[in-house]
């Protein structure tokens, strides 16, 4: 039997296939062969040709006999009923034969889609979970991510009276060496830094406190531990990092060479002997660095020179530490210069450090500098990205096919050999090979190639789940029920379309 | 204008062989969908408060997609 529904949109079908000039043939040996055999076989063309079509005045012809023809080519044999009998109805071959074919595909296709779902889609969701969870951690830098910006000014109490009366006398002296061989004793936990620091002048003193703060009571301290203070000198990376160095340390022997009353086993008269040579060195090279530092500023220097390497796109690269000068900085600004002026001169010129006139004078040659570099480190981290995120790729596809879930899976179809899971990786590289950077971030549809379609290549998950998310992708409100029935709808008529041949 | 009269053989063989064939895919499609036993998946796949003739209709959709593809 055929429903008149089937038959009033076949025939519309019917005539359109013939204005485009399409005739399908069933493949010999096919369901779809044997089903219209016996329709057609009921048809006779004889009394067809008794029974013509009126067309109607519009055009659009009337094909209600041969819709009816085809009805009663499906049909079975009415029996009618009288008195004594019950009006029955005998199946037609093509009744019987479809009515079973109806019933055993749909118990099959109820369990692929019963497969797809609770296997195939729960390999798919735990793919894409576990790559997002990967991916998530990757952050590719921005070009400015290569510098490690530092604004340099030189604290106030740089220029407080303790400096002025204590400090610049040591103007035109040799600098002497500052070795204190026994400092770690007297870090005990009373040890207090700040207090051993003050000069019992309030103004001074908040000078002091305020500086301390904005270095840090932890860095200074390390200044403080240190043994061979030349060696150290030479780590610090700016001339503003060794003026603090000095002066926590002038500060510090300053006010035990007039309060000599550490236990380091010395008299009082040796330990104060001790620290006023320490303190005077250390004012001497404190003084030493002052002057360099200011004639960093007088002369319009911009940044500190680069303490090491130069401008290197190696993520492994912690970035480069830029210490910019900011009394000089705000100079530069109020030109118009930028920071990525000065990024350009580090990219074309190294180490050097540059001058505010060096850069005005070039114009805007170290913006396009930089510019070019930026571009460069875009196509850079494009392509390592790219590279990390096919890895993490294979690497979430081989966790996959390696879990539990997925091996008891496939030991329904392969057993125990491995042959299966080795020929997934292989095609899932061979897959991923011919990915643009663009379609290896759409996960969903990575996962669906790699589990679905090759993975699960034994099932037909791939359709049924691709059918639905295209459904789906077209209206998200679409509920996933209803995307399932319209992908397996689909998914049967390609099927049953592929049992014809189209001339 | 005189309504034109054809009959079905002048319509073509090909088109009540093409009507038939339809027919059955649209029928045997539809039917299957229809019948999806309804507990698959705890209820993912049901009728779906589809009835047979629209899935009749969404069968016949994919049909003629298929049929003017080029």
């Amino acid at each position: 039997m055929l429903h008149n529904t089937s038959i009033d949109l076949a025939v519309n079908l019917a005539v359109i296939a013939r204005q485009s000039g399409v005739k399908l043939t069933p493949v010999a040996s096919t369901l779809m062969a044997t089903l219209c055999a016996n329709v057609r076989n009921g048809i006779s063309l004889d009394q067809l040709r008794e029974a013509p079509l009126a067309a109607s005045p519009d055009g659009i012809y009337d094909y209600s006999a041969l819709k009816s023809a085809i009805q009663r080519g499906a049909e079975g044999q009415k029996i009618p009923g009288n008195r004594h009998v019950v009006a029955s109805y005998a199946e037609s071959a093509h009744d019987t034969l479809m009515d079973n074919y109806i019933k055993e595909y749909a118990t099959l296709v109820s369990t692929h889609i019963l497969f797809a779902r609770s296997v195939v889609y729960r390999d798919m969701q735990t793919f894409v979970d576990k790559l997002q969870s990967s991916v998530s951690g990757i952050r590719m830098k921005n070009a400015e991510d290569l510098f490690n910006v530092v604004y340099v000014r030189k604290h106030d109490v740089f220029n407080s009276s303790v400096i002025e009366n204590e400090v610049y006398p040591y103007r035109d002296h040799t600098c002497t060496n500052s070795k204190f061989g026994f400092r770690e004793s007297i870090f005990t936990p009373e040890f207090d830094l700040l207090d051993s620091l003050l000069t019992g002048e309030t103004g001074q003193d908040e000078l002091i406190k305020n500086w301390y703060a904005s270095v840090g009571g932890e860095k200074l301290l390390s200044y403080m531990r240190v043994v061979d203070s030349d060696s150290f000198i030479l780590r610090l990376s700016s001339i503003a990092e060794q003026m603090n160095f000095y002066l926590v340390n002038f500060l510090f022997f300053r006010k035990l060479a007039l309060q000599p009353d550490l236990s380091v086993g010395l008299s009082v008269t040796a330990l104060t002997g001790l620290a006023v040579a320490l303190r005077n060195a250390n004012a001497c090279w404190l003084l030493s660095a002052m002057d360099q530092y200011n004639n960093y500023v007088k002369s319009n220097m911009l940044m500190f020179p680069l303490s090491s390497g130069s401008l290197s796109f190696l993520p492994e690269n912690g970035g480069i530490e830029v210490r910019i000068i900011e009394e000089v900085f705000e100079r530069a600004t109020a030109e118009g210069l930028t920071l990525e002026h000065i990024f350009g001169f580090i990219a074309d010129r190294g180490q050097e450090p540059p001058t505010l006139d060096t850069i005005k004078n070039s114009g805007d040659s170290y913006l396009e500098v930089w510019r070019r570099q930026r571009g460069l480190f875009s196509v850079y981290t494009s392509e390592r990205r790219q590279s990390m995120l096919k890895d993490a790729i294979l690497h979430t596809y081989r966790e996959v096919l390696s879990s539990p879930e997925h091996m008891e899976s496939m030991a329904e179809y392969y057993g125990q050999n491995t042959q299966a899971v080795n020929e997934s990786v292989r095609q899932g590289e061979a897959y991923l090979a011919g990915l643009t950077f663009e379609e290896m971030e759409n996960s969903l549809s990575v996962a669906l190639h790699l589990v679905a379609r090759i993975a699960y290549r034994h099932s037909n998950a791939y359709d049924i789940i691709k059918g639905m998310l295209e459904v789906m992708a077209r209206d998200p409100e679409t509920e996933p029920t209803r995307a399932v029935t319209v992908s397996i709808t689909r998914y049967l008529t390609k099927y049953l379309m592929s049992q014809l041949v189209r001339t | 204008m005189t309504n034109p009269t054809i009959s079905t053989a002048d319509a073509g063989i090909d088109l009540v062989d093409n009507a038939v064939i339809i027919a059955n895919v649209i029928e045997l499609a539809s039917g299957i969908v229809a019948n999806i036993d309804a507990s698959t998946a705890n209820g993912t796949m049901n009728r779906d408060g589809m009835s047979r003739a629209v899935l009749a209709n969404l069968v016949a959709n994919d049909i003629k997609a298929s049929l003017t593809a080029q």
